[in-house]
């Protein structure tokens, strides 16, 4: 009898601390900051975007792309790289492709950020933000939603 | 226009007067608004989705919809919401104009925990956040600010213990049951 109760409380202290086990969060997190000094454009981030290692943060002064997790950054720009702008307001990567919502157009790298075409999308004005799924591709600007089903092609 | 995201072949679009939602690729639009279908605020400027289920980050907090965008629920997040992203079981949102700039909730948006620069971000004004890989990215105006997902719970020895102790009784039960069994033929 004394084994039964035992192992009554046993399951059911299990049966306890199984329930309480959800992907709860149950530690306050702790940020590191990472600013102009870690070589981010501007410290003004609008937006980002992430896979695995690589980090694509849109800054007020251009974009900013990390390969190892936020260590360093290496900015890229209108004057140095062929951005359409240097106020990136939303940033998407997909593959090779990495997709960039600026102040004054829609831009488009496939070589890691080195260089830039602006994508004629229509639309026009302020870009605001960029989404992708495949080879389709989303972008909003002040003139509604443009669309490309060919990776930002046409 | 401040936001985008799209699922299979349904777009969200978010603008200054609502959030605008097609089925067809972009064909034709609905457009939901808090006074048609509970939107927090028609100021909406983050988006994520998965199924019938919306998030939407607005100017009146996280509105979050579980029909498609028929009817929201609005939640507070501790000032403005600028961005959305779910992750697993958690709902994060950028937020700005509250004294925090990332809000987490783990109950479906009952209940948030807010962060400010005492959790080590870089500004309380929030643009933005994506979760990748176990880490938290959010966008600042004080900069990029990161933090690690605490690793996923561990069980304890206390559950195996159990299902020991419990694995040694039922043996000893069934040695029981099948003595008295015999005893009773």
């Amino acid at each position: 009898m004394a084994s039964f109760r035992t192992a009554l409380l046993a399951t059911a202290a299990s049966a306890l601390s199984l329930a309480a086990a959800p992907a709860a969060l149950a530690n306050p997190l702790t940020f590191t900051n990472k600013t102009t000094t870690d070589g981010l454009g501007s410290n003004n981030v609008r937006g980002v975007y992430a896979n695995g290692n690589t980090i694509y943060a849109a800054t007020t002064n251009g974009l900013s792309i990390s390969s190892n997790g936020g260590t360093s950054f290496t900015n890229y720009t209108q004057a140095n790289n062929g951005l359409a702008n240097n106020q990136v307001n939303g940033v998407y990567a997909i593959g090779s492709n990495i997709y960039a919502a600026t102040s004054n157009g829609f831009s488009i790298s496939t070589n890691g950020g080195l260089n830039w075409t602006t994508a004629s999308t229509g639309g026009g004005g302020a870009f605001q933000g960029v989404f992708a799924s495949g080879s389709s591709v989303y972008v909003a600007s002040q003139g509604g939603v443009s669309i490309s089903l060919n990776s930002g092609t046409s | 226009m401040f936001s985008i995201y799209a699922d299979g072949s349904t777009i969200y679009a978010g603008t200054n007067s609502g959030l605008s939602i097609s089925t067809n690729g972009g064909s034709s639009w609905t457009n939901r608004t808090s006074s048609n279908s509970g939107l927090g605020d028609n100021n909406v400027t983050g988006l994520y989705a998965s199924g019938n289920t919306i998030y939407a980050a607005t100017n009146g907090g996280l509105s979050i919809s579980t029909n498609g965008g028929s009817t929201f629920t609005n939640y507070n997040v501790n000032g403005l919401a600028t961005g959305v992203y779910v992750s697993g079981n958690n709902i994060y949102v950028s937020t700005f104009a509250g004294g925090t700039s990332l809000a987490v909730s783990s109950n479906g948006g009952s209940s948030f925990t807010t962060y400010s620069t005492t959790n080590g971000l870089g500004s309380n004004t929030g643009r933005g956040v994506f979760v990748s890989g176990g880490s938290v990215y959010a966008a600042t105006d004080g900069g990029l600010s990161i933090a690690q997902l605490p690793p996923a719970p561990v069980p304890g020895p206390l559950p195996l213990f159990g299902a020991a102790t419990a694995f040694g009784f039922s043996r000893k039960l069934r040695r029981r049951l099948r003595a008295a069994a015999s005893t009773s033929c």
